[in-house]
């Protein structure tokens, strides 16, 4: 009887054991994957407020005392190292932004979370569209 | 009774400790299953509104929409949708018009709804589809 009792204790602790190595495994699981979620959602809206602040930063237009910001067009001194160098000092992330031709195909040089905005450039002698390449990455570095 | 530990824990009736056990570890095991299978979808919708409106907006500035006929404008319109790796519908007046290449819209697709006078002056109320392409 005392060997029978011995061995039910055995028994209980390994399953006790296997539930904590579970448990804790489980915990750690979760928290990685809330914390890679927070940082790829944050990637996601950093990348989305991008996109649109140089949509919507657009080419700024005088006629007399008025001025007008004509948005979805890309100013002519367009430079998206600025953009890059801003959101990297702001929010720590490492953007690249690309302006390519409509039906060329646009390389980043940062791999993350991208997104493809539609714009136009003022040629001069009229709109051409645009594709604006937008990736960003948490700098980790 | 050694070796059939049994813990009460319902008035109705007694449950034993490893039948206890062997539920919970069922569960962990279930869960860690579930958490290392699992991937985590981002939500693209607002990317794809955002997208819609490009378009339209894009095309206003190239001039489909100024004196708007269709259909040859809206064929026009839906095709900028193309290099960008999605695919659009527009319909007017029951007749549609969808991205060459790409078939009728799957069931995640986005709507809205323009408004364009043509060169007679006649308001067409232009309704847009977007989705993925395939």
């Amino acid at each position: 009887m005392k060997g029978q009792w011995m061995f039910d204790l055995a028994v209980a602790l390994v399953v006790v054991s296997v539930m904590v190595f579970l448990g804790l495994n489980l915990l750690s699981i979760t928290m990685h994957r809330t914390q890679e979620r927070i940082t790829t959602l944050t990637e996601y809206n950093i990348v989305m407020i991008a996109g649109d602040d140089i949509i919507k930063h657009g080419k700024v237009v005088r006629s007399g005392s008025s001025v007008r910001t004509l948005h979805h067009v890309l100013p002519d001194d367009f430079n998206p190292a600025e953009y890059e160098e801003k959101y990297r000092d702001t929010y720590n992330i490492d953007l690249s932004i690309k302006v390519c031709g409509l039906y060329d195909s646009c390389r980043p040089d940062v791999d993350g979370i991208c997104i493809t905005r539609l714009a136009v450039r003022d040629t001069g002698l009229g709109y051409e569209p645009v594709k604006v390449l937008v990736c960003g990455r948490k700098n980790t570095g | 009774m050694v070796g059939r530990i049994r813990v009460d824990l319902m008035s109705k009736g007694q449950i034993s400790l490893e039948a206890v056990f062997g539920f919970t570890v069922i569960v962990f095991l279930v869960g860690f299953m579930i958490l290392t299978k699992g991937s985590y979808r981002l939500d693209t919708t607002p990317y794809e509104y955002y997208v819609m409106n490009d378009i339209l907006e894009v095309s206003e500035k190239l001039g489909y929409t100024y004196n708007y006929t269709t259909p040859n404008d809206l064929q026009q319109i839906v095709n900028l949708a193309k290099p960008l790796g999605f695919c659009m519908m527009a319909e007017d007046m029951g007749s549609r018009i969808t991205t060459d290449g790409c078939d009728s819209p799957r069931d995640d697709v986005i709507t809205t709804t323009r408004v364009y006078i043509d060169n007679l002056g006649q308001p067409h109320i232009v309704r847009f589809w977007l989705w993925k392409g395939e």
